[in-house]
């Protein structure tokens, strides 16, 4: 396959979970907590004004009204924050440590006032009814055998609970997971082919587990693969287990867009990676994001001096030469 | 129909270390830091000293959705929402990521589509501030539109507030609102309505649910029962207290219990008392105002005390004590260390030949009992009053407010703190 010519486009997304405790409360980060849940919550979620934007307002709306979300949660792992009964704590510093940390991994510029911003999420993954997320480096850039890539940013965010059930209109979340930090890693959509796709998520991979607070285990890292190829709107791939999954799904995705542009099929939008390469749709490509100051969290200042005193972590790599 | 815009600079900047940022500029606090929303949403803080060129780029001008207008339906009660503040309706700018409050009655439909259901509404903006700066001005000012709007022969009223204060004014509007004729229903949320998941909603769609669909008249709260949004209590005025800093079930009844449960997704309302007073057209109602300059402190009991706490209301109009237990505080020379409790007790006694001096309970919950130990029948032979009270210190402070304001005698006063009048003092305590 000559990605070149078929003008292809990539870029990736790559999300890290920290053992630092949760983002912006005291709650530590068991993101499988096995002891049973002994909250129970039922919630509705509702759009705010202005936001539904040009869909017929009373139709999105009862769609929304309708759907009910049950959340569990165990009080070792869970808190009023989780619950959206309490206003965030101080951001947990340990975790902008360790975004600073991957930011001067990366050669990234730290943002000097970091805002934490709410992007408004409907589908009850969030119990607030937006995800905290903030902007904490831009601008950097890694090697890789096909020359360097550059990183666009690094973002500091609040995961999401865990989907349970859907059954009917309700669908079941767990909060355990709800609120452990995520370090966001995202490339410019340079990458050249499917196999340079891996290589920059196996280096950037390999940069956020040199960090010392970073979570290991299946589901701790997960990759997001934007594709196109000319002609053809991005397409995002999410829910990789396995780096040696991504060169084959990504051929395959390739041709699909392929057989798309042939049968006038052109759409961009979310899809799930499966485990024999192929995807299915997920969800419609999300709008333009929609996000606004969260005004419960002062604004972080982050002064040269302190960025001097970051302690930058040895790569693994490097690590694995002093032993060799 | 109506038509808005807002305008947002568009603006390129170049900094020293060659980053090019595009994306709207931002009001900033700091006059150092340039504040941009870029185009992903994210804001950012820039220093100005690492900026090297800002350049504008052109304003960005965003159109509001036109608003349905709002048709008046002959067969459905009216029920009006005077705001208070707070952001029952607000309006989020994604553009410049700014929030503001929509009080018209197009705006809160917008939002609240369903509530064209049972009433016509009328919505306005009374006063826009924090529950926490609320004088007696604002009481009267609230006594009066209520006044003016029930005199239109509308059939509830909804009154959005903070929650800080919202059982002082819950009280404060029974004492004022004499023979009322209609629901006054006060509805605030623990979690701002910027967010999906804010109790406002449920709050306030249960208020007028309940306000045009029931028989009841008075003044009450409604709120989250628990947390989950599914049940909403209408608390009577004067017996409710904010037991919460955050959440959504902050607000519960002390010594009584709510007088009704909301189902509002089952369209659902259930009294939970045996009776209520109901609506009454032909009520003679009025209202009867705070006097603005009253001054009545609080003092709240606690160990190691000094006496010029207390001396320090000596020019005032009156004096609650939220008291330990029972109701009591620190009066007794009992040892080498309490000789400090004498001159608190002289300077208190100084007080209670002034004014009217009134013990409430710190526990909230029970009944104040100034026989039962020395230290409440010494308070007793002062002149501090509240024996056998059951009234909150919130409740109490209004009370007595009222009851300066409105009446001439002291003895009066004095007699009618310790008499039950709307229902804040309870004859018997339940198990």
């Amino acid at each position: 396959m000559n990605y070149q010519e078929l003008g292809f486009k990539s870029g990736l997304e790559i999300h890290q979970q920290l053992e630092t405790g949760k983002l912006f409360c005291h709650c530590p980060c068991l993101v499988n907590d096995p002891s049973p849940p002994d909250i129970l919550l039922r919630r509705k979620l509702r759009s705010a004004a202005g936001e539904l934007g040009k869909t017929d307002e009373a139709a999105a709306y009862e769609m929304q009204r309708a759907r009910q979300f049950i959340y569990e949660a165990s009080s070792t792992s869970s808190c009023l924050i989780e619950t959206d009964d309490e206003p965030p704590n101080k951001v947990n510093k340990h975790a902008l440590e360790a975004a600073l940390q991957a930011a001067l991994l990366t050669k990234c510029n730290i943002v000097k006032h970091i805002q934490f911003m709410r992007k408004t999420v409907l589908d009850g993954s969030n119990t607030s009814g937006f995800q905290r997320t903030a902007l904490v480096a831009y601008g950097g850039q890694i090697e890789t055998s096909k020359g360097p890539v550059r990183i666009e940013t690094i973002c500091l965010e609040e995961e999401a609970a865990k989907k349970i059930e859907e059954k009917g209109k309700e669908v079941v979340y767990r909060l355990d997971r709800l609120g452990v930090p995520l370090i966001e890693i995202a490339t410019d959509a340079s990458l050249q082919d499917a196999d340079h796709v891996k290589e920059t998520a196996g280096i950037i991979g390999m940069i956020l587990r040199s960090i010392q607070q970073t979570k290991r285990g299946l589901g701790s890292i997960r990759q997001d693969i934007n594709i196109s190829i000319r002609g053809h709107p991005r397409v995002e791939l999410k829910g990789f287990q396995d780096l040696r999954s991504i060169p084959k799904t990504v051929e395959n995705e390739v041709k699909r867009q392929l057989d798309n542009l042939k049968e006038k099929r052109i759409v961009g939008e979310v899809r799930k990676v499966n485990p024999d390469f192929t995807s299915t749709f997920l969800r419609p490509m999300p709008g333009a994001e929609r996000m606004y100051p969260e005004t419960d969290v002062p604004i972080t200042h982050v002064t040269e001096e302190e960025i001097k005193k970051i302690a930058i972590p040895e790569l693994l790599t490097e690590r694995v030469i002093k032993l060799g | 129909m109506k038509k808005e815009f807002s305008e947002a600079q568009q603006v390129e900047i170049h900094t020293k270390d060659k980053q090019v940022f595009k994306g709207i500029l931002l009001p900033s606090q700091d006059s150092s830091i340039v504040m941009l929303k870029l185009a992903s949403g994210y804001n950012i803080g820039l220093d100005k000293k690492d900026i090297q060129q800002i350049t504008k780029l052109g304003k960005l001008k965003i159109e509001r959705p036109l608003l349905k207008e709002h048709k008046h339906n002959p067969k459905l009660p009216t029920i009006s929402i005077l705001h208070t503040g707070g952001t029952v309706a607000s309006q989020i700018d994604y553009t410049t990521g700014a929030v503001s409050a929509r009080f018209t009655p197009e705006e809160l439909l917008a939002k609240f589509p369903e509530l064209q259901q049972y009433a016509n509404i009328h919505s306005r903006l009374v006063s826009n501030m924090f529950s926490e700066d609320m004088r007696f001005s604002h009481y009267n000012l609230l006594a009066k539109e209520i006044e003016r709007e029930a005199k239109k022969g509308i059939q509830g009223i909804i009154i959005t507030h903070g929650t800080d204060t919202l059982h002082y004014t819950a009280a404060a509007l029974t004492f004022m609102l004499h023979h009322l004729p209609i629901p006054v229903i006060l509805v605030g949320a623990q979690r701002s309505s910027d967010r999906g998941s804010s109790d406002a909603f449920l709050n306030l769609v249960s208020a007028v649910f309940f306000a045009s669909q029931t028989d009841f008249s008075g003044v009450a709260i409604c709120m989250h029962k628990d947390l989950n949004d599914e049940l909403c209590i209408i608390l009577p005025g004067l017996n409710v207290r904010k037991n919460h800093t955050s959440r959504r079930d902050a607000f519960a009844c002390i010594n009584t219990s709510p007088i009704a449960e909301i189902n509002y997704n089952k369209q659902q309302v259930q009294f939970l008392k045996r009776d209520h007073k109901k609506r009454d057209p032909d009520a003679n109602f009025h209202i009867r105002l705070m006097n603005e300059k009253l001054e009545i402190g609080m003092l709240y009991a606690h160990p190691h005390m000094h006496a010029d706490e207390v001396a320090r209301f000596n020019a005032y109009d009156g004096l609650i004590i939220i008291g330990t237990g029972m109701g009591h505080l620190s009066i007794n020379h009992i040892d080498k260390f309490t000789a400090e409790n004498e001159k608190i007790f002289r300077e208190l006694a100084k007080l209670a030949r002034k004014m009217p001096v009134i013990m409430t309970p710190q526990p909230l919950w029970g009944r104040i009992n100034l026989n039962v130990y020395s230290t409440g029948r010494k308070l007793q032979e002062i002149g501090v009053q509240g024996n056998f009270s059951d009234m909150t210190p919130e409740t109490a402070f209004l009370k007595l407010a009222y009851l300066l304001s409105t009446r001439k005698s002291k003895d009066e006063v004095s007699r009618l703190m310790d008499t039950n009048m709307f229902g804040e003092i309870s004859k018997r305590s339940m198990p």
